[in-house]
Parts: structure tokens; sequence; C-alpha cells
């Protein structure tokens, strides 16, 4: 009688014909070791198969079905999972109304940046992912040239033209900057004088300065002038719904309202123009009918270590 | 409530020339919209597929992406799959060639063909393994560049399944463009679709060891489609995105099932002949913890047919299972079964 062992120390192999497959004959007895079929099993422990290592669900809810790429930050453990339009953090949305296209991801930080970010692209959207935060990957640079005209200083004589840029600080670091924006139009020529500059606010959140750039006296190069915060976003409430929408009642015997063209709104006190509220201690988080403060900077002078207006001007 | 923005303008500005600071850059352009990043390079110095042009940022600035930083690679019908790092180096994927990223920093960065075989079938069709080279799928098999040469490791033994043909209930791979590598400690995952189109349900491993393989499908109740995967580094495990929306982690060894799906799971012998005449068995050894297992079948095929069937249980129980008259040309034994098991060897008369 012929003897046959089949000890699985081989490996898969469709591909030769299954009778060919080698084996050590001696005394009456085959011994083979390779295998046709092999299927969820571990192949990582010489002379046995075992069952191989099961799998679990880590969200309980189902996100987009169409998973393009998983990227897990290494700094944190969050996993951000690109899948549909989507983004999520931990498999909870995080931005939307993405292109549905296949994403691909790094992560590195600029050398001026501690925190390691995601950086993700996928032909049509580019993406840099903070914890919670989904933004533009780089800064896109000001298409609108700036307005130059003469200040009310002196100093300045020549002829002077200038430019501006988006900042993204990180503390004090520059982390990034965009390319700068056109020159103006014409330059500006000054006798003593100084050189004012208006630039278009930036749509883009993660800016935090912007950088204005001029030319020396009748020069074409631009340097840096001067870094300013982006534009501080005020809060404030209103009694009636017509101080919002300007619907007030018409005709002037009941237009107790002063007009405030430069900020669009209707004031009955000057001190409303500065969006400065009234000596008492209003904090930024407890707007009163005043008007509260939810950015970095003000009409007055505001303590954030103690949350009230010092002076107003 | 509402909101109001005040605009930053107005700057009046007198400073004398000479206390200007920097002159403005011009290089700050953002990242090109290309379809695959890869980096940091040792340098910090990322780079970008876009069409056949690899892009590169200002080394350390992942921001700035200068316009004109970029290196052709190939021709403009062969766009760029992916790109990985191999040797401290960037390498460079279309569909036929790899491209070994020579140089470092603007204007040294230099594209030199491999004389590879074949190149990455899709953006997750390479990877590189420290000691053994770089791992990449063509479109008939997956190949091993190693030392200055490409060596396809697939066609030795799972050949027909790269020809699209079933075999032993292995599905023959469909499509290889959403197909992806995966490389996690010592095994190689490549996974693949048996539908055209579609995305991979089927996983081949390859234990980087011992250069053995299997295959691996996972399933909860449905095959599932994995269309993403990655490892996660901060817990040790590989992730998935599946295709009904979840992400899981796999080859978890707190988990011995699926999901709570038991694991279904077989294997088969090589077909035994005699060479003067037919095989008459007359009993089966399985040696086999079927302990904790849900259930183990043991079958002895002869000519490709099934024989006999015995329930296994218990752990390693090795008596004679006597088995029907009958004869064959090949004789062959099958061992499957769901749930954790261990097999060690199967013998017969």
């Amino acid at each position: 009688m012929s003897r046959s062992i089949f000890n699985p120390t081989g490996t898969l192999n469709v591909s030769w014909d299954a009778s060919d497959l080698p084996g050590e004959v001696s005394d009456n007895t085959e011994v083979s070791g390779h295998m046709t079929r092999c299927k969820n099993l571990r192949i990582n422990q010489h002379g046995k198969l075992a069952t191989r290592d099961g799998s679990a669900k880590l969200n309980t809810t189902a996100i987009d079905t169409d998973v393009w790429w998983i990227e897990e930050m290494s700094t944190t453990g969050t996993r951000y999972t690109f899948a549909g339009d989507k983004i999520y953090e931990d498999e909870s949305s995080l931005a939307t109304e993405l292109t549905e296209a296949q994403w691909s991801a790094m992560q590195y930080n600029a050398f001026n940046d501690t925190t390691k970010q995601i950086f993700a692209l996928n032909g049509t959207d580019r993406k840099r992912i903070t914890a919670g935060a989904v933004n533009e990957w780089g800064l896109a640079a000001p298409t609108v040239a700036p307005t130059l005209g003469v200040g009310s200083g002196t100093g300045l004589t020549g002829q002077y033209n200038a430019k501006y840029t988006y900042v993204r600080k990180v503390g004090t670091a520059l982390v990034s900057e965009s390319n700068p924006s056109p020159a103006a139009d014409a330059a500006v020529v000054l006798n003593n004088q100084s050189l004012t500059i208006d630039i278009t606010d930036p749509t883009d959140p993660q800016v935090t300065h912007a950088r204005l750039y001029r030319t020396l006296a009748g020069g074409s190069i631009y340097y840096l002038d001067i870094e300013v915060p982006v534009s501080t976003t005020y809060a404030y409430g209103y009694a009636h719904d017509w101080e919002s929408d300007d619907a007030y009642i018409a005709g002037t015997g009941y237009d107790f309202t002063v007009t405030d063209s430069t900020h669009g709104t209707e004031n009955t006190y000057t001190w409303e123009e500065l969006f400065a509220d009234r000596e008492d201690e209003d904090s930024p988080d407890d707007p009163n009918y005043g008007g509260g403060w939810i950015g970095s900077g003000g009409g007055g002078t505001y303590n954030e270590s103690t949350g009230t207006w010092d002076s107003i001007p | 409530m509402t909101t109001y923005t005040t605009p930053i303008n107005g700057f009046d500005t007198y400073t004398s020339d000479g206390g200007l600071g920097l002159e403005v850059r011009i290089d700050r352009d953002r990242p090109p919209l290309g379809s695959f990043v890869f980096g940091p390079a040792y340098d910090g110095t990322c780079f970008i597929i876009f069409g056949n042009r690899l892009y590169y940022c200002k080394p350390k600035q992942p921001e700035a992406w200068p316009a004109l930083y970029y290196v052709e690679v190939g021709a403009p019908q062969q766009p760029g799959t992916t790109g990985i790092f191999h040797g401290g180096q960037p390498h460079y994927f279309t569909v036929s060639n790899i491209y070994y990223i020579q140089g470092t920093g603007n204007g040294l960065f230099q594209p030199i063909p491999l004389k590879t075989k074949t190149g990455a079938q899709s953006s997750r069709g390479a990877v590189s393994v420290d000691g053994k080279g770089i791992y990449h799928t063509g479109p008939d098999g997956l190949y091993l560049y190693s030392s200055g040469s490409d060596h396809k490791i697939t066609e030795d033994t799972l050949e027909p399944i790269f020809r699209g043909t079933t075999k032993n209930d292995i599905p023959g791979v469909a499509d290889m463009s959403t197909s992806w590598l995966h490389h996690y400690r010592n095994t190689l995952y490549f996974g693949y679709s048996s539908t055209a189109g579609g995305y991979p349900t089927n996983v081949l491993t390859l234990n980087l060891q011992n250069n053995k393989t299997a295959y691996f499908v996972y399933n909860d109740g449905s095959d599932l489609e994995i269309r993403a995967i990655t490892t996660d580094d901060t817990n040790e495990r590989i992730l998935i995105g599946d295709g009904t929306g979840f992400v899981r982690v796999i080859e978890s060894t707190s988990n011995a099932d699926d999901s709570g799906t038991a694991i279904s799971w077989e294997v088969q012998s090589k077909d035994y002949t005699l060479p003067t005449r037919k095989h008459f068995p007359r009993w089966v050894k399985y040696d086999v913890d079927a302990s904790n297992a849900t259930s183990v079948t043991g079958e002895l095929l002869l000519d490709g047919s099934v024989h006999h069937t015995h329930t296994i249980t218990g752990n390693r129980v090795t008596r004679r299972r006597l088995v029907g008259e009958g004869n064959g040309n090949r004789a062959a034994e099958r061992i499957s079964g769901s749930g954790p098991a261990t097999i060690y060897s199967a013998e017969f008369e």
C-alpha cells in the first residue's frame, strides 16, 4: 500500500498542474506541503496553518461608501477618511461638497510649524487638514490690485507703487505667504507726503495677515513695508428686525436713528459707530444691547485678560 | 445678531526707503492640481504628479510650489500613476515604466528610466520594502524590482489568476486599475477586483520571510469591498475603508471573526499520483485542532471529485477514519471549516 501525507509547509500554487507539484517519496510514502487551495489561513508558522485574524468595524454608523483614501495622523492617531464628496475626522464629517475623485495624501509640516498636517489632493481639490479644520492647501494670490493715494503724513518723495500678499502665521512664525497681487494701475507721485494703500479683504479664512510691499522712489522692485492683521469681525445685537435689514418705518418723523454709511447700519448713539460698548463690563462672549466683540481687535482698547473695555475713543 | 467685517485698508505709510524689508517673493504658487502626492524626501521636498510632470515644492515648505519647479517624465501620453521613495530617492511610475528621480533640489532632478518590465497600474500599485526592493503591479501580475532587475513573482504560483481565470475558487483578476498593494510588517497585501470597474474584494498575501502566499476574503455577511487601506502607526494595525461605508481594523489578533461572522477557510493538498496504478484509499487521518472552530470538514478527493467526507472535531484527534470503497488516478485531501482552527497535517492510505 502507498501512503500520502499532506503537511502544509509549502505554498499556495494554482499555476502548476496539481499532480506535478513536488513531493518527497520514500518507502511507499509521499510527503508534500504544497497547496492548491489556501483560503483565509495564516502561513507564517512552519508546519501548520491557522485561521487568519479577524476584523472589526470602528464606526457604528456608515460614512459615504466611496472611500478613496484613509490617512492616519501619526502624531495623534486621528483618522482622516476621504469618502464620496466628504472628508471625515474619525468618521465624523469635517468637510463636504468636494469633488468625488481619487484622493491621495501625505503628512508633513513646514520647517517653522511644529504641527504635522495632512496635505491632500484629488486633481480638483487641494486641502490642508489639521485637527478639526480643512483649509485650502496654499494661499491664492490676491487678484485685485491695491488702490493708492496720498496720505496725510510726510517723508516720501518720488514715484511709488505697491503690491500686497496674504499671509498665514502660526504664532509669530510666517508659515505661508501668497504670491503678490498685481501692482496698482498707476504709481503715485509724492512730494514729501505719505502713501495710502487700500487692499482687498481675503476670502480665505486661514489668512491671518496681509503684507504690503512698495517700491523705492522710482523703483520697480517691491520691498516689505508693513505687515498687518487681517480684518476683524464684529458681532452686534439689535432689538428690532428693521435694525438689521434697514426695513424701518418710512418717514422722517419716525427716523430716530442715524445712518452709518461706512458700516451700513442705523445707529442711535455715536458710539455705536465705533462698535464699542459702554463702559460697563461686557465680555466678548456676552454681547449686550450695545454690541459684543468677537474679533482680535476693536474700536476701543480691549483688555483680553479681563474681558473689559479699558477705554472708548 | 449680525456681523460686520472691517476692511483692512487705509494704510498710510511713510517708511523711508532704507527702512523697507525684504523683496517680495514670487515663488509661492499653490500646489498644482495633480493626481498624486507623496513625500517628504529626506530634505523636505514633496512631490506631486500632474500628467507627465513631477512637481516639487521648496524644501520644507509644503505650501510653496513654484510654477517652474517640475521635471517632465516620459511622454505626455503616459501620465504618472504613482510615486514612492525607495532607498531615500523618489521613484515615479507610469503604467509601463519606473523612473528613478536622480538628484536633489531645483534644477538637479533627473528622471532615469529603470530597466523594468512594467510600471504600476494604479495609485496604490507600488510599495518599497526595505531589504527586498520595489513591489509593483503589472497588467499581468506582481513584480519585484531589485538590484537592477525586474522579476514577475506571481508567474510561478498564481499565473492563471492574473490571466483572469478563476482557479480553485480564487477569482481571476478583472481590473488592475483599482488594485492596491500594501506592506505591513512581514506581509505584502495585494487587493484586486474580479469585476471590471469594481473595487477589490479579493486579497492575496505574500509572507516576505518564507515567500508563501495565501488568499484572503473578508466577509461579514457579504464579501467586503476594500477600497482603501492604510497603516495605523499609532495603534499598530491595518485599517481599511470598505464599500459599505465602514472603517475597519483587519488582521487584528483581538478578533477571531469578521465583525461577528465566523471566518470560513479551506486548504487542499496537491493531487497525489502513483506511477503504475490507481489509488485505493482505505482510511484518512486528520491532525487538526478544531476545538474552537465552528465547524471543520475533511474530504478525500479522487480525480477531482469528493469521494468521502468526515466531520472533524476536538483537538488533534488523529484516529484513522475509514473511507468508502473507490479508486482514482489522482487523490487529494481538502480540509475546510469556519472559525478558529489549526491544521497540522492529513494523511491517507
